[in-house]
């Protein structure tokens, strides 16, 4: 167990290392000068020489590297060229809005495919079965920005739930997770859907397995089998659907961001892109990178903890 | 027999989609008795079972009378009913103990789940209590509750198997070709707990199995099926030394093949292997390295020029691994193998692995299922130049060799039976006119009655194109019948080596001497082999 977990912190550190090193060239083989391209073809050659000096572009290849992932280590990530502040502290309140969301929707969407995904299996061919995958594939196909606006259609200006959009900060706990609450179901449905498809393909490989005969012999009923014994063993592929899924909600929510106007990470780096604010976008990628490589491993260790023939 | 039956099967039909998978089966299962029912696959004796359990798969439906002690009718009850009887009055182990265990629960766990289901127990630190004496009591005294099936081995897996399905003490025990996955001396052992527990708990046993070297060693009576119906009954030992039905005898002649005449192989020395050792590699476990693993150690063998040379051992003891070495697929890294004057290396020119081929044990999984049969066969040719009218006329060939007809190769694997596919296992394997055949456990799979006709047809080939074999089996009545020389192994080391009829008769080593002794056998055939 120890070894598997050693393995798996040594995989993470040196992807992270890995990544690190492209996402750096990558803003240095932009052609041309990362200052010049910054400001433009307008700029005077005073203001790209300052912001040469500002962003140390002076400096040798490996100094520059090493100066960077030194200050990310410490939570130095510079000074964002167009906020004039600094990216910790854009990045840590876009957090506070991209991080509930996601894990908001995580729970929403295994929530709702858990139950909705056995249920499909203990009524396999039978219309709960065939209804819940008709949604499912309904669910797949509508593209959530749309399936946003008719929740907001609904529910905000319709029955004024609540607001249509914006954030309302954490200061009221409540106020902060009504306002995640529309974008979250956005976001979980297409999810939900997947893991719910996923979940009941699994469960069917499993209940043909032996091991789910030797339950039934020892006089376990159909209901019992399934949740005791062929929902951990179909557990592995629905971990690694999760992961992926987390991941993209962190960094892909930008369309839904917009749909509700919620200041996240995902408009943090559109924002970035468009306003050629290299630094911002250099940051967050990184902190994206980092978060998928943190799922990935949370993930292992998921895997490990489900099915102990990976304790090794 | 004066009690009444535990179980009692009146005119027990199964059919499936119209057909009748069982027809007409009666049998009944008495307290202290160890019923065999014994039958090729597809004779419907698993049907049977699961007809019994109420676990018949969809589709399937059940006619005719199952009584539970006298009063009880099984059939028609609901699935709620038959949950409470499952487990607690009939008890039920499978064939595959690697897979016949939830892999993500601890054993303990397993145990338990059939007490706390049946409310035998309430509380789960009783039952765990009770887990333990119940796996002491099938052996596995030293094994922990918390461990996970994958830490067992085939034996012990089946152990706690068995400690599932009697912890509720049922009345009735099926065992479903339980010990046909297992080696011989762990097949004795599981044997012999079975025997253990009908005697101390009275239980009715329905051993279904297709070993009559098994039955007779076990059964009390013996009930012999057929294409679904039962065809022969009665007590076993009666049954098995006086059969009156012709399939019964058929099918007791086949599962003694005569142990082969002594007769000297005069050819050439063809191969020889000299002091080969295989080791593997160590793993890397994280930081830390594993030991290397010696899976074969200074093996040395000569096979000559039409001989078959038998290497014997329980499963692990490095048989295939040096069947490998000998095949050029695997790098030996101690000693050298020789064919014909050449060595035998990975590394060897395309053109020398034309004189050695194989045979696997599984004939559903060494097909390509896409492929039609034809190209299955001429597959080996791609490496050689040979003209597409060549390959043709050498598949045609091949298919003749092995008793089939030059249209198969136009067909499908999953046309053919089993037995057929093992046929053109070995087309395939006769396609480059190879001089050495490799057979790895190639009869293992099949009923009785097919393997009898393989190996005639093994041999009729062997002596038709002066072919030397390798034959590597568990099985020592095949290897008895086909050998001229026998490599014993165990932990990757040739214990004992000699001709056939000397190893078989006076074997040296003591762990010869258990695999003999071990292996279920049936008495000598009191007639002549009377089937083809």
């Amino acid at each position: 167990m120890l070894s598997y977990f050693l393995n798996r912190v040594l995989a993470m550190i040196l992807s992270l290392a890995v990544a690190s090193v492209v996402i750096f060239c990558l803003i240095e083989v932009i052609p041309g000068d990362p200052a010049s391209f910054m400001l433009g073809l307008n700029a005077t050659d005073e203001a790209v020489a300052n912001l040469r000096a500002e962003l140390g572009l002076d400096g040798g290849l490996l100094t520059r590297y090493l100066a960077w992932v030194g200050g990310m280590v410490q939570g130095e990530f510079g000074l964002s060229y167009t906020y004039r502040v600094p990216v910790a502290d854009l990045i840590q309140d876009r957090l506070a809005v991209s991080l509930p969301l996601a894990i908001y929707a995580l729970i929403l969407s295994t929530a709702l495919a858990i139950p909705v995904g056995v249920l499909a299996t203990a009524k396999r061919g039978a219309w709960p079965d065939l209804g819940v995958m008709a949604a499912a594939q309904i669910g797949i196909a509508i593209p959530n920005f749309w399936f946003a606006m008719l929740l907001v259609l609904l529910f905000a200006i319709k029955l004024q739930w609540v607001s249509a959009g914006g954030f309302a900060g954490w200061d009221s706990f409540g106020a902060g997770l009504a306002s995640l609450t529309l974008p979250a179901f956005a976001l979980a449905l297409p999810q939900a859907a997947i893991l719910a498809r996923v979940l009941r393909s699994a469960l069917l490989e499993t209940l043909e397995q032996d091991y789910i005969r030797t339950a039934r012999a020892k006089g376990l009923s159909r209901r019992r089998t399934l949740w005791r014994h062929a929902l951990r063993n179909a557990g592995i592929p629905v971990m690694t659907i999760l992961g992926l899924q987390f991941s993209f909600l962190l960094a892909g929510a930008i369309i839904i961001e917009n749909v509700f106007f919620l200041p996240g990470l995902g408009r943090l780096i559109f924002q970035g892109i468009t306003q050629r604010d290299l630094i911002v976008v250099e940051s967050v990628t990184m902190l994206l990178v980092f978060a998928v490589i943190l799922v990935t491993f949370l993930v292992d260790l998921a895997y490990a903890a489900l099915d102990p023939r990976l304790r090794r | 027999m004066t009690a009444s039956p535990r179980l009692e099967l009146e005119n027990l039909t199964i059919t499936h989609e119209g057909g009748a998978l069982v027809s007409d089966l009666s049998l009944k299962l008495a307290a202290h008795r160890i019923t065999a029912l014994v039958g090729e696959s597809g004779s419907g004796k698993s049907m049977t079972a699961l007809a019994i359990m109420g676990l018949l798969p969809p589709g399937c439906s059940a006619h005719g009378s199952v009584l539970l002690n006298g009063t009880d009718s099984l059939l028609g009850l609901s699935d709620r009913k038959m949950c409470q009887l499952r487990g607690r009055k009939i008890g039920m182990i499978f064939q595959e103990p690697m897979t016949a265990l939830n892999p993500v629960m601890q054993i303990g766990a397993q145990v338990a789940e059939t007490l706390m289901v049946h409310r035998i127990t309430l509380n789960r630190r009783a039952a765990m209590a009770q887990a333990r004496a119940i796996l002491d009591r099938v052996g596995l005294a030293q094994i922990a509750l918390d461990r996970y099936p994958h830490e067992l081995s085939g034996g012990q897996r089946q152990r706690v198997a068995i400690a599932t399905a009697i912890a509720a003490a049922p009345d009735i025990l099926i065992a479903d070709e339980a010990t046909t996955a297992l080696d011989v001396t762990t097949q004795q052992g599981i044997l012999a707990l079975l025997k253990t527990l009908v005697a101390a708990d009275g239980m009715a046993l329905l051993l279904i199995t297709h070993d009559l070297a098994v039955v007779a060693s076990m059964a009390d009576e013996v009930a012999v099926m057929n294409q679904g119906r039962i065809i022969e009954k009665g007590d076993a030992k009666r049954l098995l030394s006086n059969p009156r039905d012709p399939y019964t005898k058929a099918l007791l002649s086949a599962a003694r093949p005569a142990p082969k005449e002594p007769q000297p192989v005069s050819g050439e020395t063809l191969l020889s292997v000299e002091g080969v050792s295989r080791i593997y590699p160590p793993k890397r476990l994280g930081l830390r390295k594993s030991e290397p693993f010696v899976a074969v150690r200074d093996a040395n063998l000569t096979l000559k020029r039409g001989e078959c040379l038998g290497i014997v051992g329980g499963s692990g003891c490095g048989k295939s691994t040096l069947a490998r070495a000998i095949l050029g697929l695997e790098a030996a890294q101690a000693g050298k193998i020789v064919l014909d004057g050449t060595q035998v290396h990975p590394k060897m020119p395309l053109e020398n692995r034309r004189h050695l081929s194989i045979v696997f044990q599984d004939p559903y999984g060494s097909f390509n299922p896409r492929w039609w049969v034809g190209r299955v066969i001429a597959e080996p040719l791609d490496l050689q130049n040979v003209t597409s009218d060549e390959v043709t006329s050498r598949v045609a060939t091949a298919l003749e060799q092995v008793g089939l007809s030059p249209q198969d190769a136009q067909k499908y694997p999953h046309q053919f039976s089993g037995g057929q596919r093992q046929r053109i296992a070995i087309a395939r394997a006769l396609i480059t006119r190879p001089d050495i055949v490799v057979l790895d456990e190639a009869v293992s799979a099949l009923d009785v009655s097919v393997r009898a006709r393989v190996l005639d047809l093994l041999k009729s080939l062997q002596k038709e194109l002066q072919l030397s074999y390798i034959f590597i089996t568990h099985d020592l009545t095949v290897v008895a019948h086909m050998a001229d020389h026998i490599a014993v192994m165990e932990h990757g080391v040739i214990v004992e080596q000699g001709p056939a009829h000397q190893i078989l008769s006076a074997p040296k080593h003591p762990y010869t001497e258990n695999l003999l002794n071990t292996a279920p056998r049936l008495a000598a055939a009191p007639q002549k082999r009377t089937v083809s």
